[in-house]
């Protein structure tokens, strides 16, 4: 029982919440679960425990925990409980159930020690997000959330067929590192969509900023940090992913920039921030997991306090694009000073978290002497500054007051968990070593230096003047930006068209030839023995006017003949079988 | 472009302080890559890179990207946004 795994406890709860019609009991169970689960990763579990199963006669292992495997359930633990403090306000038990169960499988994921396990788990973590995007309740929100359950079922099928090739060339279940195989890069493409590896990372931007309020927080927390955590099970030291990461990093700011609505230019600092960590795993060295890990687990507090903080805006105003937004930070304080401990925790300033976390992946690429990998990276962390800590709050919250904005109260669970949130951004800004005791592997490097707080200080405040001075062109512009998404959204008219419509054409045919012979036989069994024509002239005049009675009299005497022909034939053959 | 005074003060103390802070504070600089040990580097990176992001990226999007009309739903922006704004 001690080791059972946490998915369990999560899917249980799940299961409750979608069955409790009392919101109160829903509230404690949504907060409960996942704080009985972050006990027993703290109390319970420690690095080696394990559950194994055997099914169909293969040995599962639907629990292995390790020092990676922990610092991720910590972080999936302590996200989920923000979550649920966040959505205290929330009454919709579909949703609760759904965010719950996406958080279970997420922590399924990261504790699956065989790939059947995973790509269970991972199936299911698609499903569970899709209601969340399909809950939003914007306009866009169905359309969205089935646009992303597509991309990730197609991920999703990539995996598999990775998994089954591994298998069938004679690879183990064991979930550890691959090889450079036809097998291993298809296990990698499937990670790839979920970590929204550019230019696989459009269904991110697209489907978050559609889910509900409270969705889009449990959202920011899951899918892309636990695609880095399989890809530093995976495929640690692939230097590709160097690379990629670096793009990732990058991309993410250049498409921030031209972003007007608040929670997708958020979602675009998701890839930025992913990008950091997918170059942390591909230089692969103890250090630059650490960062990985490290980075990860900051990102999840310090992204779902500045989803939590936009969140809470569109909650007051209704607004959700920069441009109808702006003047109201006099009614919003709480959530803008809890907010801008989020973007200076996600923009690197000393005693905030990702000072610590953040600077560990850039120093193990300074470490094998990458400086091109360290240059970029930088670049890419003065964009994080200029969007998420100068250009979102001023648009939001500050400039002339506009007193045409209606600002709703914010609900007290909101606000309770924002604080929280921030509180943990702080302290592990401010004691680095109670994130650097739970990484993976001994840690040495310190984030305290002068010269790294001077530089880091000089780096910031200077973008920060850059960015005063080009405020007016930092401004939103109501415009829809072009992403790679681009090509499957186009590509659905002509897909309809050219596959969908003749296939549906061709199995309608088929079906209407079906119900048609069906339809004559079954007449044709009513009323053997009659002229056809006339017979089913009638029927079909009977069944036209609705007339049972004349259509149960004209199918009587036929089955009377049958029967009586039936009963004929059996007596006949009894009676030449007693003569012989 | 036009520097405001507000802005010019900004940077004025900004350099004060890090020259400051570079001499009193920082004993070694150790090199990262071409010209990161020199002085005032960071700053210099910070105000340059901030400058390079917006315009480059405001580049790319007038000239590629952004679009002012959907081009899923075909609907033009502004009426779409004014109308939420009323709802």
């Amino acid at each position: 029982m001690s080791s059972l795994p946490p998915v369990v406890i999560m899917l249980i709860a799940a299961a409750l919440v979608a069955l409790i019609p009392n919101l109160n009991t829903r509230r404690l169970i949504t907060i409960g679960a996942p704080l009985l689960v972050l006990g027993q990763l703290f109390w319970v579990l420690d690095d080696g425990s394990s559950w194994n199963l055997t099914w169909l006669s293969l040995e599962l292992e639907p629990l292995h925990v390790d020092r990676l495997s922990l610092v991720f359930g910590y972080v999936f633990a302590i996200a989920a409980t923000l979550g649920g403090i966040y959505a205290w306000h929330l009454n919709d038990r579909f949703q609760q159930s759904a965010a719950l169960g996406y958080a279970g499988t997420s922590i399924g994921v990261v504790f699956a020690g065989d790939l059947l396990t995973l790509i269970l788990f991972w199936e299911l973590m698609a499903l569970t997000s899709a209601y969340l995007i399909w809950a939003g309740g914007f306009p866009q929100s169905k359309a969205a959330g089935t646009r992303y359950l597509y991309v990730h079922m197609v991920g999703g099928s990539v995996l598999l067929a990775g998994i089954l090739l591994h298998l069938g060339a004679g690879g183990s279940l064991d979930f550890t590192i691959f090889e450079g195989s036809i097998a291993g890069w298809l296990i990698l493409g499937g990670f790839a969509i979920n970590a929204a590896i550019v230019p696989l990372h459009a269904w991110l931007s697209d489907a978050y900023p559609e889910a509900g309020i409270t969705g889009s927080v449990f959202l920011s927390a899951f899918t892309t940090r636990t695609a880095v955590y399989v890809l530093a099970r995976g495929f640690a030291g692939w230097e590709l992913l160097i690379f990629l990461g670096v793009i990732m990093a990058l991309y993410g700011v250049v498409f921030a920039v031209l972003e007007n609505d608040i929670r997708r230019l958020l979602a675009y600092h998701i890839i930025s921030q992913v990008g950091y960590m997918v170059t942390a795993v591909g230089i692969g060295t103890e250090v630059a997991l650490n960062g990985a890990a490290s980075h990860a687990f900051a990102h999840v507090i310090y992204k779902g306090l500045l989803f939590m903080g936009a969140g809470a805006a569109i909650y007051a105003t209704g607004r959700r694009t920069l441009t109808a937004l702006g003047g109201i930070s006099d009614r919003m304080r709480t959530v803008v000073i809890l907010y801008m401990v989020g973007a200076f925790a996600i923009s690197a300033f000393p005693l905030f978290s990702g000072f610590v976390s953040k600077s560990m992946v850039i120093f193990a690429a300074e470490e094998e002497h990458m400086s091109w990998v360290v240059a970029l990276l930088y670049l890419a962390s003065v964009g994080t500054f200029l969007h998420t800590g100068l250009k979102l709050p001023y648009f939001i919250w500050f400039g002339p007051r506009r007193d045409d904005i209606k600002v709703n109260p914010v609900p007290r669970g909101m606000i309770i968990a924002m604080f929280f949130a921030a509180a943990l951004c702080v302290g592990i800004g401010v004691y680095p070593r109670a994130l650097y005791d739970v990484l993976p592997y001994a840690n040495h490097y310190e984030p305290y230096t002068s010269d790294h707080i001077v530089s880091t200080l000089q780096m910031l405040g200077f973008t920060a003047i850059g960015a005063w001075l080009l405020r007016h062109k930092l401004k939103g512009e109501s415009s829809v930006t072009l992403d790679t998404d681009w090509f499957y959204r186009k590509a659905q008219t002509p897909v309809r068209v050219l596959i969908q419509h003749p296939l549906e054409q061709f199995f309608t045919f088929f079906e209407r030839l079906v119900h048609f012979t069906a339809r004559k036989l079954s007449l044709l069994a009513m009323v053997p023995t009659s002229g056809w024509a006339g017979i089913l002239k009638r029927i079909g005049y009977a069944q036209r006017n609705g007339n049972e009675a004349a259509l149960a009299f004209l199918s009587r005497p036929p089955i009377g003949i049958v029967i009586a022909a039936i009963l004929f034939t059996f007596s006949i053959i009894f009676l030449i079988g007693a003569l012989t | 472009m036009r520097i405001e005074r507000s802005s010019l003060i900004a940077i004025i103390i900004g350099l004060v302080i890090s020259i400051g802070a570079e001499t009193f504070l920082v004993d070694y600089r150790h090199r990262l890559f071409w010209g990161s040990e020199n002085f005032l580097f960071w700053a210099a990176a910070g105000l340059f890179a901030c400058l390079g992001i917006v315009w480059i990226s405001k580049w790319l999007g007038h000239a590629f990207l952004m679009r002012t009309k959907d081009p899923y739903t075909g609907e033009q922006l502004d009426a779409v946004e004014e109308n939420r704004e009323n709802e």
